[in-house]
């Protein structure tokens, strides 16, 4: 058997908000098609399929939830990386963040993110933002050729 | 670049004069156009540099372009060649003036007039303008060449430079000659400038230490409060069975208390921002700003018996967006505080007052506070009312007064308890701007 082609990449060092991200796309029976990954670092050695990743199935995911505060590498690393990739650039970005400061919001569009999505502190809204969230990049937006398929 | 008109501005609508500065000081590109009445369009410009210090120049091109304006509102014929040379006559002690040529709509040359030998093109400025008939609505009739050598003027321009560089020169010679003492005070100043440097050194990395402050404020105490939010609710959904009475009203408060963290943390990031952020000055509707806040407030308000009487409201000079701050803490306060007020009323207006200054001000009749408490009213963490009768973070009007110090105004509250509270308020009036055209 095929391992499962997961179409979400979630980067999140804090395995709460892991868990809370998670419980949210469940809700949209989205969580199986989530891969958490916790710094920078792996986040670039699962796209470039390098290290433990080398042996996952080929494409890229249909969105990257991307946090700005890791460990190691952060979020705004990760996309100066991306963007200077020509493979990896097409792939959509979405910040999933703590908060909405004007300089990351300056920077991050400026290095070409698709979305800015500041967590919001109340469940039940945090809650509607990641289904919403999900819903679209996973099942209405069409994404990049190379992706890994639209819908099961 | 700036433009501006020459004034006086000569006879009614005939012609009109403008010119471009290109720095502070003395040199300018004068524009001559005239507008003729409808039916007849005749522009001439004259295109050279121009020496703003000297007000005959000034007065010359205003002659300038009368002459030609007048003269074009003859129905200009070609043939008239003293028609036409008097237009042109106007130049002639113009030590610019290379040649004027005048083409009919063939384009052949009725009029030539070469009065010294032609520079380099690119030593030219040349100007071409239609002539056109205003018997026959406006048919081309001919062309009117004007050209003008940039050479002796731009001479001009380079002994003024000289002139400047002398005076300086001259200036500074001066303050050698004065001695030790006057050296001594520039010591002196330069080490109050010095220090004065340090001292701005130390704010800015103050400053940037606040700044990273208060973002890992932002970013790390938000996520704790989402984990108790999130894993509280997730707890109620799946464990409410589990939990008797006593259980469940101390989930409440777990949950009630972090949402009240959480305003507090964004009081305060709001208030320590207020202080941090460059100001913009740009010139704000308030009208524009109380009804945004207003609407925002709509919600809030729904099923309530309250009036919002907004009146008439100037245009002040500010930052919109710590403005709409201080409307929306003061016009929130307004209607939290008449939340137990049958037939609320909150009235918001102003007007342009003494000194440059507009006179505003916020007014409900809510449950009001003793005037004795009034000083404290703007300092961070004061509340004159307690949590359960009235819930707020102590943070909002210490922000308010911190905007309205920033914009160079003043504030202050009366008030009766029961009666109601009125905040008084001034803010810079936006300056009418000079007609600029």
């Amino acid at each position: 058997m095929t391992p499962l082609i997961k179409r979400i990449v979630l980067a999140e060092d804090d395995p709460k908000d892991v868990e809370l991200t998670m419980t949210a796309l469940g809700e949209q029976n989205l969580d199986d098609d989530v891969v958490a990954l916790h710094d920078g670092a792996e986040v670039l050695a699962y796209l470039r399929r390098e290290g433990p990743y080398k042996v996952r199935p080929s494409g890229h995911p249909v969105v990257i939830l991307l946090d700005l505060k890791m460990p190691k590498l952060n979020g705004i690393d990760v996309i100066k990386v991306m963007k200077s990739d020509a493979e990896l650039k097409k792939i959509p970005i979405v910040v999933l963040t703590s908060s909405k400061e004007s300089r990351d919001l300056d920077e991050c569009y400026k290095l070409g993110v698709n979305a800015y999505v500041v967590k919001p502190v109340k469940f039940e809204d945090f809650l509607a933002a990641i289904k919403r969230l999900g819903v679209f990049w996973a099942l209405v937006n069409e994404p990049p050729p190379g992706s890994v398929g639209k819908a099961r | 670049m700036e433009e501006d008109r020459l004034s006086p501005p000569p006879a009614a609508g005939d012609h009109e004069l403008k010119w471009r500065r290109f720095s502070r000081s003395i040199v300018g590109v004068l524009t001559a156009s005239i507008l003729m009445v409808a039916g007849t369009i005749a522009t001439i410009s004259a295109f050279r540099i121009l020496d703003l210090a000297k007000s005959d120049e000034v007065r010359k091109a205003h002659g300038l372009a009368r002459i030609v304006a007048r003269t074009a509102f003859v129905p200009l014929s070609l043939e008239n060649e003293s028609m036409l040379s008097k237009a042109i006559n106007v130049y002639l002690d113009d030590p610019d003036l290379v040649f004027v040529r005048v083409r009919d709509a063939a384009g052949k040359v009725v009029y030539e007039k070469e009065l010294r030998k032609p520079p380099k093109p690119s030593e030219l400025v040349s100007h071409e303008s239609l002539v056109r008939s205003r018997d026959d609505g406006g048919v081309p009739v001919g062309n009117v060449e004007i050209g003008l050598s940039m050479e002796r003027a731009i001479d001009s321009v380079w002994r003024s430079i000289w002139v400047i560089t002398a005076s300086a020169l001259a200036l500074l010679a001066v303050a050698i000659a004065l001695g030790l003492g006057l050296i001594q005070g520039m010591t002196n100043r330069l080490q109050e400038l010095v220090g004065e440097a340090r001292l701005a050194q130390e704010l800015a990395q103050v400053n940037a230490e606040l700044e990273a402050f208060s973002y890992s404020v932002s970013h790390d105490l938000r996520a704790p409060l989402r984990h108790i939010d999130g894993f509280i609710q997730m707890l109620e959904k799946r464990s409410a069975g589990a939990l008797d009475e006593q259980g469940k009203r101390y989930v409440g408060i777990i949950a009630g208390s972090s949402k009240r963290m959480g305003t507090l943390i964004d009081d305060l990031l709001a208030f320590s921002r207020t202080s941090r952020v460059q100001m913009r000055h740009d010139r704000v509707s308030l009208r524009l700003v109380v009804d945004q806040v207003v609407s925002e407030f709509k919600a809030e308000t729904e099923g309530r018996d309250l009036e919002v009487r907004i009146q008439s409201l100037p245009e002040v000079e500010g930052d919109e967006s710590l403005l709409r701050q201080v409307y929306a803490n003061l016009i929130g306060n307004a209607i939290k505080f008449t939340g137990k007020t049958a037939k609320g009323l909150v009235e918001v207006g102003g007007q342009a007052g003494a000194r440059g200054m507009a006179e505003l001000y916020v007014r409900d009749n809510g449950a009001g506070f003793d005037p004795k408490y009034a000083d404290k009213l703007f300092g961070v963490f004061q509340r004159l009312h307690s949590r359960e009768e009235f819930e707020g973070t102590g943070i909002g009007l210490a922000n308010v007064k911190r905007i309205i110090d920033r914009h160079g105004g003043s504030i202050r509250a009366e008030s009766e308890p029961g009666k109601g509270a009125t905040f008084f308020f001034t803010l810079p009036l936006s300056r009418k701007r000079e007609a600029v055209s």
